[in-house]
């Protein structure tokens, strides 16, 4: 009987584990991940274009050579709860794309061709994008295969906002 | 004496749950029974939970080391595939043939990543193709390799790859590919060309 009981706590305890690791990885990862940003320069509520991705400087796992990212990382406690964003003007494909602390893709607006384009994180009801999490990243994609399309994505990321505060 | 038992049963029952979760979730260098096996398609795998909510843990821990910052499928599918058309796996020595057409999405590109999910760390400039250097010729090929080919071909260059895999990103994929991707993606096949020279 004994032996039978053992054998559940290391069942049950195992399993505990199991499932308590799988929940914590992303949110650790993601923790991990914006501290490393940090460090390198990554802002808080500013957007910053990322070098050109090679082998020498990925930051991240499967980072695209094709694209150009701009990073911003947020935290909405050391806001009034709301920031604005905004991708500026670019002809090729482009997107905003808003992470919460646990990885989630909470969100990705499409950047119409050749028009800025704003909209607003927070968590209150009228921000356009809902947040899940009081810290987490903004990246801006864009099309950036060829050293002109990289020069114009320069261009366009000049408009590029990240602000807790109304973008005048 | 039994109370020790217990408390090492507990202990090992831990240790254990731990070691098999970050395995399970490819978090370790042994390669895990399961990634990315909600959708496949001649060979390539994908996840259309990937980047979402609705992922399981198992697959938001995998994204989380090998694919962070991943969208969801309303923007960006991607399919993964280590292993050639006769199933043997990619690894830098040989040279493969990959070809393809058109892909029913906005933009694409293919791009090659070692085993820790990073580009090959070499010159760097020939780690993928996308839909801008194909244009509209339809039907493409690219050779896979770790030197490039004096005529010029176009290819993805595996120097200082070894073991690798090809991803298939989609962005802004057709509805009708996500309803049905094994009716609606013909994928790249991957053709072994020669072995045995790294």
């Amino acid at each position: 009987m004994k032996w039978m009981i053992a054998f559940v706590v290391f069942f049950v305890s195992g399993l505990a584990a199991h499932f308590a690791t799988l929940h914590a990885v992303p949110g650790l990862i993601m923790e991990r991940t914006m501290a490393t940003m940090a460090n390198n320069e990554i802002p808080f509520h500013s957007f910053r274009l990322a070098p050109a991705v090679t082998p020498q400087n990925q930051s991240v796992v499967r980072p695209s050579p094709d694209l150009a990212y701009s990073l911003c990382l947020y935290d909405l406690s050391e806001t009034d709860g709301l920031i604005e964003l905004r991708a500026g003007a670019f002809d090729g494909y482009g997107s905003i794309a808003v992470f919460d602390d646990q990885t989630n893709n909470i969100a990705a607006v499409r950047l119409p061709a050749g028009e800025e384009t704003s909209v607003t994180l927070g968590k209150a009801s009228s921000a356009g994008i809902s947040a899940t999490s009081d810290t987490g990243l903004i990246l801006i994609r864009r099309l950036a295969s060829t050293p002109q399309a990289r020069a114009a994505v320069e261009q366009a990321a000049l408009r590029d906002a990240c602000a807790p505060t109304p973008i005048n | 004496m039994w109370a020790l038992k217990w408390i090492a049963s507990t202990l090992v029952g831990m240790v254990l749950g731990v070691v098999s979760a970050l395995w399970m979730a490819g978090q370790t260098q042994i390669t895990p029974p399961i990634s990315f096996q909600d959708v496949e398609v001649e060979g390539w795998h994908s996840d259309w939970t990937i980047g979402s909510e609705a992922a399981d843990l198992y697959t938001r821990a995998w994204v989380a080391r090998h694919g962070l910052l991943a969208l969801t499928k309303r923007e960006a599918v991607y399919f993964v595939r280590a292993t050639d058309d006769d199933g043997q796996p990619l690894k830098e020595a040989c040279d493969y043939r990959v070809s393809g057409g058109d892909f029913p999405a906005e933009w694409w590109s293919i791009t090659i990543y070692d085993r820790d999910s990073r580009l090959p760390m070499n010159d760097g400039w020939a780690l993928s193709v996308d839909k801008t250097d194909i244009g509209d010729k339809g039907d493409w090929t690219v050779l896979v390799s770790s030197a490039a080919m004096a005529d010029g071909t176009q290819f993805i260059s595996s120097k200082n790859a070894g073991v690798f895999d090809l991803t298939l990103r989609l962005y802004r994929p057709s509805a009708a590919l996500i309803e049905n991707p094994a009716s609606n993606l013909v994928p790249p096949s991957i053709e072994t060309v020669s072995c045995g020279g790294g």
